[in-house]
């Protein structure tokens, strides 16, 4: 894949209407390839709609959504929902077996590379083990596998770790971090949490308002190496408190740029 | 005496009560057998009318079994089938309903002018066990979470794959609720149409036998048949609850999520 074929994502002036209700409203957006690109904002500000209509899950009432067709297979879309979505009566390995077993690949030959994309996101072992089994991190863990082991060109997350707790959410955040630099892999990652957006992204678009529209974006400068060192960095810090200043500008409370 | 056995006991303790206080009124009171049999003439009428009886259960159990497993693969058939598209739906729905709410007793004297009495019997035991596997199938199938559905949407899963591996092992618990339901239903049907279309001789039902038995007079036998009905309903609704308990077990092997 080259860069020379424009953006992986390219939103223009799209509106999503649910009846009477406009859920966003002249969105732009682009995401080029090889960008971590965190969208920033409060709850229902149409986050998760913009995400959707990104995935194909849903269609704009007005405006285009463009981009390269990235199809469902290899190196296609992947998309890790707000609660894990396993299917609760199919193991581990059959959950994160799912997207190749539609993909009409076989089981015998999906095994290997199935059996070490669950090692890789730390639940080696629990293959034969049903979601109700495991712990939330873990879940979000086995969803996470499910979408990376169709190796994705775009990644897309929506809060994926917003229900879990504190610690777990950190090292979950950590090996996101490694697995999508192993992988190459773009990202659009969907939170409502400064610290995570800062902490993750190379550029962050900061949504809000009603109908919920692009407030700003801000470009994250802080190299590739995210760890616990980083959380102190006074540029770090900086870039939350302008973040900050962003959501507050979208939620109509004040603060300046 | 532990809780558990004392719950236990206590059916058998009222049913000692019953039918020992039904004996006692009997005797004490020198009731004829033809207003009221004491439980012990009952129980005298079942063994010694068993060479008339046991081959009318085994009729009545036949057609039971024939109609109740035919609705189970006629109501999922159909019920796959409805799902399908909207025009299927409401193209079939009515039916179903009227078929449903359609009692039984008025329909079988005119179903046995055109298909006798053994094929009224059986698809008698068939239409009230019907309807309650097509509608637990359809809603089964209906009931597929919106988290899932999107996921198999994104991967783009043909029908037929989201039939197999999405919407039908979430139907699972529904089918199995509605095969229960249809299992008491398929005899009360057979038993119900016995009495309209019921024929003397070798082919004969139980319910026949209990219609005849109730125009001689002979009440110990009329209550005899009413027995082993009871007992034969009792027996059929725990092994189909236990069939289904399994099945549901194996579906989701630890229970719930």
């Amino acid at each position: 894949m080259s860069v020379s074929r424009g953006p992986l994502v390219s939103l223009r002036d799209v509106s999503r209407a649910f009846g009477d209700r406009v859920a966003v409203a002249g969105v732009d957006l682009t995401v080029d390839e090889g960008e971590f690109v965190a969208i920033l904002g409060p709850s229902g500000c149409g986050k998760t709609t913009v995400l959707r209509l990104i995935a194909g899950l849903d269609d704009p009432t007005a405006g285009t959504v463009g981009g390269r067709d990235l199809g469902p297979a290899e190196g296609g879309v992947a998309y890790v929902f707000q609660d894990p979505t396993l299917l609760p009566w199919a193991t581990v390995f059959d959950n994160v077996y799912l997207p190749l077993r539609i993909a009409g690949v076989p089981r015998a030959a999906a095994a290997d590379r199935v059996r070490a994309m669950i090692a890789r996101v730390g639940l080696a072992g629990r293959e034969g083990a049903w979601p109700h089994a495991l712990s939330g991190g873990m879940r979000m863990r086995a969803a996470l596998a499910r979408a990376l082991v169709t190796r994705p060109g775009l990644l897309l997350m929506d809060e994926p770790f917003a229900a879990l707790d504190e610690i777990t959410r950190q090292q979950l955040n950590d090996d996101l971090l490694r697995m999508v630099a192993e992988s190459g892999c773009t990202v659009l990652f969907v939170t409502h949490s400064v610290a995570e957006s800062v902490y993750l992204a190379t550029r962050l678009v900061v949504m809000g308002g009603v109908p919920g529209h692009v407030v700003g974006e801000l470009p994250v400068e802080l190299g590739s190496v995210r760890n616990e060192a980083l959380r102190r960095d006074p540029a770090y810090l900086a870039l939350c408190m302008r973040a900050s200043a962003l959501l507050a500008v979208g939620m109509g409370t004040g603060g300046t740029l | 005496m532990t809780r558990s056995t004392t719950v236990a006991l206590m059916p058998i303790a009222v049913l000692v009560v019953l039918f020992g206080g039904w004996e006692l009124l009997v005797r004490v009171m020198a009731i004829p057998p033809y207003v009221l049999p004491a439980p012990s003439a009952v129980l005298a009428a079942l063994v010694g009318d068993a060479g008339i009886l046991l081959p009318a259960l085994a009729v009545t159990l036949r057609i039971t079994v024939a109609g109740f497993v035919t609705a189970v693969v006629g109501g999922i058939a159909l019920g796959v089938l409805i799902t399908r598209s909207r025009l299927a739906e409401a193209a079939f729905s009515p039916l179903a309903v009227i078929l449903q709410v359609m009692p039984l007793i008025a329909i079988a004297p005119v179903i046995v002018i055109y298909a006798g009495p053994a094929v009224t019997v059986y698809l008698s035991a068939f239409i009230v066990a019907f309807f309650p596997v097509l509608a637990a199938t359809a809603a089964g199938l209906k009931a597929v979470e919106p988290a899932h559905r999107d996921l198999f949407r994104l991967y783009r899963a043909r029908p037929g794959q989201r039939l197999g591996w999405l919407e039908a092992p979430t139907a699972v618990p529904y089918v199995l609720a509605g095969v229960r339901t249809a299992a008491g239903l398929s005899l009360v049907g057979a038993v119900v149409a016995e009495f309209v279309a019921g024929t003397g001789g070798a082919g004969s039902g139980l319910a026949y036998r209990l219609v005849e038995a109730s125009y001689r007079l002979n009440v110990p036998r009329l209550f005899a048949a009413a027995l082993l009905i009871c007992l034969a309903g009792v027996v059929i609704h725990a092994a189909v609850g236990r069939a289904c308990a399994a099945l549901l077990r194996r579906w989701r092997p630890q229970g719930e999520r």
